[in-house]
């Protein structure tokens, strides 16, 4: 059932959902691209490590951008059944509700991770061709692209709720657009603010526990989430 | 007259639509990032805050939200089937399109005035006993409010063409974040629209204070660049308005 | 064109999808005062053609010509009197009933009251202050037909207006749209694909049918297109029949019922006399009329099947 139901939700997805997961993360990096191209001499002076240096330059707007990905997509999912009333069709097929929602968070999530995958892709990629030496760094960078998605994942839930659960998508794009810019300035916050964690401030391949607090915080908002949004009355 | 009543019509069915919340989230994130802003210029006490709040609320915030006021302008046209009916009244589409914009206009100089304000909360919470920059920082956000106009133009067209509310915001993510590296360079910022509202606001403060933040190397090429896109986006977000098939 | 004045008038009007001509060289005429019923089944292009009338959509060939002007040149002073409904209701949902049509109301500068007797006409009064996201589907019909009217409309275009309403609902829409042209001077075309809808309140029908019209007249027209038929019961209708055939009328047999094509009175009493001095029992002589609906579905299904 969940299958199918996954199936169906697949063929209703925008292609600017696709468009998405593969050009923010190939826009971040061609970014830095630029930036590398542009002083070359002057940012290899700055670090020994090359490779470790690209990271955290690659990774310094991924957070940011990771949340507004998030963000359109789910409210890029919640407006194909808000806006052409589809809500109701949906929840009177013979499946349990949460299935409905969980089908399209478990896509949403996929879209993400391969997101992340790409990024890792494209930052080894960008290494490659600046001569940094085929001594692949993939480990770390896929621990900084995996503590960062963790870290990230209660602004999914938040978001989720609030595209799923207010027909009016400004309030959610607002929102997460907030987050977004937020965590830019969160450098200075206290440790308990979820804005922090995906920032990875005590080093890009370091288990801190401000990854542990996103991923608890995460799975508690998706089960208040999800049983508020099914236990909500469907009106259209 | 006859467009007044357009507009007049446009700003009836804000009503309920949780505008206000969207007007002030930057005014109300600004504020608190100036609250934990620990930037401080030695010769003004203000400086430092404002400018994190400027910068905060400039190089994403203010571009992204000129695409939501749009989506949200065009919201329930798309939804409740209503192109067809306010289409068939007895007004040209150029009226519709152009009240569509002088919204978006109005509720963009609602969230500068109360970025205005914000500015003034923060530094007054931090307890700053210097005067407060007001004229200063008011042509900061008048320059802001020009530099948006482009955006506004090509976030209504896509509004209009699009009719998922996040479209027009995923194109404008993608246009807006090279904007947070270009605006470094002082010789494509100009060039670059989206970096514009960034470079407007800061280049205006510091330019009104009598010194020069350096983002800015042409004011000429800025305005040139500002208008001709300006003019533009309408022409042709305006001329695909009238033209399309409505069903 | 002609000498006529219609109030509503097109020639030739062609539209073109993807190829496809879905609505084909249609010339509709509309006198003042009339109901006009525009018939015909799902898809035939009644929708295509009324977004046309209305100018949101552009002919690919044609012209539309409303109150004697063309509406390419002169389309907002046409508008200004028109009313119009098309397909599914249009409605801001999070505004109450009051408010959608005040939305409209400020462009059209018709006196406030005004809505509260367009939605008086409705029956809509007591949901004035609900937001419409509460309506039933009938009630955000009715809002759109409360719409159409609100700016006192000559022209009143209606595009299946009685969809989602329930039976005492369409009865009181259909006799509201009867009394327009007598109350309020408004002419209106009114599209449905039932026949039996149009039927109750036009006084014109228009049929449609893969883009093209394949009927256009006043429904007493279409009523006398009834193809009528005569049945002959008999007690030996092999006789019969050959009696007949010399008359030259052919006919079919059904247990020792003859039927032969309607004929004229003198000729049927010719046909009975014929019989009966040929030494038959006629038992019965009985005529069948087709009613408007099988009339309907014989027009368009020769559509389809050319
Ligand atoms: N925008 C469109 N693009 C392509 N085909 C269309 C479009 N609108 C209508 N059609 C086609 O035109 C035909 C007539 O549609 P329509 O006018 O809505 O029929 P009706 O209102 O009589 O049911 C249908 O076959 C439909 O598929
Ligand atoms: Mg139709």
């Amino acid at each position: 059932m969940m299958r199918a139901l996954i199936q169906s939700d697949l063929m209703k997805v925008k292609k600017m959902v696709w468009v998405m997961m593969i050009a923010f993360p190939a826009g971040l990096v061609g970014l830095q691209a630029v930036n590398y191209s542009l002083r070359l001499d002057h940012l290899l002076g700055l670090h020994d490590d090359y490779w470790y240096f690209l990271l955290e330059n690659v990774h310094i707007f991924w957070p940011t951008i990771l949340v507004l990905t998030l963000t359109l997509i789910i409210s890029l999912f919640a407006s194909v059944e808000h806006e052409t009333h589809t809500w109701t069709k949906l929840f009177s097929l013979p499946v349990n509700n949460g299935k409905i929602y969980l089908s399209k968070l478990a896509i949403i999530l996929t879209v993400l991770i391969v997101s992340s995958v790409l990024f890792v892709i494209f930052s080894m990629i960008l290494g490659l061709s600046l001569g940094f030496g085929s001594d692949l760094p993939l480990m770390a960078a896929s621990q900084m692209s995996l503590y960062t998605f963790i870290a990230v994942l209660p602004f999914v839930f938040i978001q989720f709720w609030l595209s799923m659960g207010f027909t009016n998508q400004g309030i959610a794009l607002t929102t997460g657009i907030a987050n977004a810019v937020f965590i830019m300035y969160a450098v200075d916050m206290p440790t308990w603010l979820p804005w922090r964690w995906p920032l990875l401030l005590e080093g890009i391949t370091t288990i801190a526990p401000d990854i542990f607090y996103g991923l608890g915080t995460g799975v508690v908002l998706t089960v208040i989430s999800l049983i508020h949004l099914t236990r909500k009355d469907v009106t259209a | 007259m006859m467009f007044s009543n357009v507009l007049k019509s446009e700003w009836l069915k804000l009503k309920h639509s949780k505008v206000v919340f969207i007007v002030l989230a930057s005014p109300v994130l600004a504020t608190i990032i100036g609250l934990f802003s620990t930037m401080h210029v030695p010769e003004h006490q203000w400086l430092g805050t404002i400018t994190t709040m400027i910068l905060a609320h400039s190089a994403i915030f203010l571009p992204l939200l000129t695409g939501v006021f749009a989506a949200l302008i065009c919201r329930h046209e798309h939804s409740g089937g209503s192109w067809k009916q306010v289409l068939t009244l007895p007004v040209s589409r150029l009226q519709i399109y152009f009240a569509k914009f002088i919204v978006i206009l109005f509720l963009l100089t609602l969230t500068q005035t109360a970025f205005l304000i914000a500015t003034w909360v923060a530094g007054t919470l931090k307890g700053f006993s210097d005067p407060f920059p007001f004229v200063n920082v008011l042509m900061s956000v008048g320059v802001g409010w020009l530099a948006c106009l482009p955006l506004i133009a090509l976030q209504l067209w896509l509004a209009t063409m699009l009719t998922s509310f996040a479209g027009p915001s995923v194109v404008n993510v993608m246009l807006t974040f090279p904007a947070v590296i270009i605006a470094n360079s002082p010789l494509f910022g100009p060039l670059y629209p989206w970096a514009h509202p960034l470079l407007g606001m800061t280049q205006a403060l510091s330019y009104s204070l009598g010194g020069d933040a350096g983002f800015l190397d042409s004011a000429v090429t800025f305005y040139v660049v500002m208008i001709s896109s300006l003019a533009l986006f309408t022409v042709v977000g305006s001329v695909h308005f009238q033209r399309r098939e409505w069903v | 064109m002609g000498n006529q004045t219609y109030l509503l008038e097109t020639n030739g009007l062609t539209k073109t999808y993807k190829g496809a001509k879905v609505v084909n060289g249609l010339s509709l005429q509309l006198e003042e005062g009339e109901i006009y019923g525009f018939l015909g089944p799902n898809g035939a292009g009644k929708t295509t053609t009324i977004r046309m009338l209305l100018g949101l959509i552009k002919p690919a060939k044609g012209r539309v010509t409303v109150f004697g002007k063309d509406l390419s040149k002169e389309r907002i002073t046409i508008l200004k009197q028109i009313g119009s409904l098309v397909e599914s209701p249009s409605y801001y949902p999070h505004l109450t009933g009051k408010d959608n049509l005040e939305t409209l109301r400020k462009i059209l500068q018709v006196p406030k009251s005004r809505i509260a007797e367009v939605l008086e006409m409705v029956r809509l009064t007591k949901m004035a202050d609900r937001k419409v996201k509460e309506y039933s589907l009938g009630m955000k019909q009715r809002l759109g037909l409360a719409a159409s009217l609100l700016g006192s409309p000559k022209l009143l275009i209606l595009d299946e207006p009685t969809n989602g309403l329930d039976p005492a609902g369409m009865i009181y829409i259909r006799e509201l749209i009867k009394q327009l042209p007598v109350k309020y001077g408004m002419t209106v075309l009114l599209s449905s694909h039932l026949l039996s809808e149009i039927d109750q309140v036009a006084t014109k029908v228009g049929i449609i049918a893969k883009g093209e019209m394949i009927f256009q007249d006043q429904i007493d027209v279409l009523r006398e297109k009834a193809s009528r038929k005569l049945h002959v019961q008999m007690n030996d209708w092999e006789t019969g029949q050959k009696v007949l055939s010399r008359h030259g009328i052919e006919t079919a047999r059904h247990d020792n019922w003859l039927t032969m094509p309607n004929q004229p009175d003198g000729k049927i009493a010719e046909i009975v006399k014929e019989l009966v001095y040929s030494g038959l029992d006629i038992y019965r002589v009985s005529e069948e009329i087709a009613s408007l609906e099988d009339i309907f579905l014989n027009l368009t299904k020769g559509e389809e099947t050319l």
